[in-house]
């Protein structure tokens, strides 16, 4: 048997937020731990969570395993087992709809205030954009992100400044618009991101780094975008590398 | 509609090694700027007000214990700032590696480098 002991709360009934630990038989294959959920609810209907793809690619499943962010769609059990336990709470820093749905607002205001889209005003081609290997390499380890606010909820500078600090997830977008070779508006963004919060509330800690289940690193765009703020240094001189952690 | 929680708890959420430095560094960083430096400059400032009130602190520096540990643990608080402070500007200027390992690593040393120093401190105080 081992422990599960689930964050719980149900702003109908429930004044304040409390653990309810449940049991369950071990299953004998090394399951997902959304699955180990999905086996649970059989249980007990009434605890929530949010899950789409089952395989770590609609980021919906976001949730705090033993203190650290990650996916439960692509967590095996063996791995979230703490002597016999497995602690399940929702991602910190944000307010909690229920159980462990959280309210993302905060987290996509964000993301919505870096202008995650493409911007070049010179007339488009008949076809596309065209790209060189080299530029659109310059990409890796940026656009991979699925938005899951792995990253963003287990930063601390985020947690206290949620409406003013951009966030890991939404700087990393922020640079692979500002690393593109197709988008026009570099300027203006760097320009957008020049106050004293949104960029530089980042200490560098890493833990979103640490966290990300698409191993990118976030951290690494948020340096190059405090030094492309810095010496105005040009998108042409960017380097590509693999991004990844 | 009523407030809705939040989930903190900085005692179950894991936070990397270079999270603890960065925490402390800006905890140490107030402690200086509030405490330290103040009494550095009182201090500073009985030196060298007479020959006599430079006797009345070394003679109470060298009997009272509590004194002794007071100046000790100031000393320590501003080098740990200033060798976590060194790590972070390396990082910022990108010659530590923006890696998880490396960052951990980086950490290790500098924590390390503090032992080291204070240890020497601590050495050459007593």
């Amino acid at each position: 048997m081992i422990d599960v002991n689930i964050y719980r709360y149900n702003p109908e009934t429930d004044k304040f937020p409390y653990t309810q630990t449940y049991s369950i038989k071990k299953p004998e294959k090394d399951i997902m731990l959304l699955e180990l959920l999905n086996l649970l609810k059989e249980q007990d209907s009434s605890i929530s969570y949010r899950r789409s793809c089952r395989e770590g690619v609609c980021g919906s499943d976001g949730m705090n395993i033993n203190g650290k962010n990650g996916l439960a769609c692509i967590t095996p059990i063996s791995e979230a087992i703490k002597n016999n336990k497995i602690e399940l709470r929702p991602l910190p820093g944000l307010p909690v709809i229920r159980d462990l749905v959280v309210d993302m607002t905060e987290f996509y205001a964000q993301y919505d205030k870096i202008k995650p889209f493409l911007q070049n005003e010179t007339q488009p081609p008949v076809q596309e954009r065209l790209q060189s290997p080299v530029d659109r390499d310059k990409l890796d380890g940026l656009y991979e992100c699925i938005l899951c606010a792995c990253c963003s909820t287990s930063c601390p500078s985020f947690w206290w400044n949620p409406d003013k600090f951009v966030g890991p997830a939404a700087l990393l977008q922020a640079y692979r618009f500002i690393a593109d070779s197709r988008d026009t508006k570099t300027a203006e963004r760097l320009e957008a991101l020049s106050d004293p919060f949104s960029v530089y509330r980042c200490h560098g800690i890493m833990n979103c780094v640490n966290v990300c289940p698409k191993d990118l690193n976030p951290n690494k765009a948020i340096g190059e975008i405090k030094s492309m703020l810095l010496s105005g240094s040009k998108k042409e001189n960017i380097i590509a590398s693999d991004g990844m952690s | 509609m009523s407030i809705k929680p939040v989930y903190i708890n900085l005692f179950k959420i894991q936070l990397p090694l270079s999270a603890l430095l960065s925490i402390t560094h800006r905890v140490s960083g107030m402690f200086i700027f509030f405490l330290v430096l103040p009494v550095s400059v009182f201090i500073f400032n009985l030196l060298l007000q007479s020959s006599d009130s430079f006797a009345l602190f070394m003679d109470s520096y060298n009997t009272s214990i509590f004194i002794r540990t007071f100046v000790l643990f100031n000393i320590l608080v501003f080098e740990y700032h200033v060798i976590a402070g060194i790590r972070h500007m390396l990082m910022d200027f990108h010659l530590i590696s923006e890696t998880l390992s490396s960052s951990n690593t980086s950490a290790m040393v500098a924590l390390i480098f503090f032992f080291v120093i204070s240890l020497l401190t601590i050495l050459a105080l007593t």
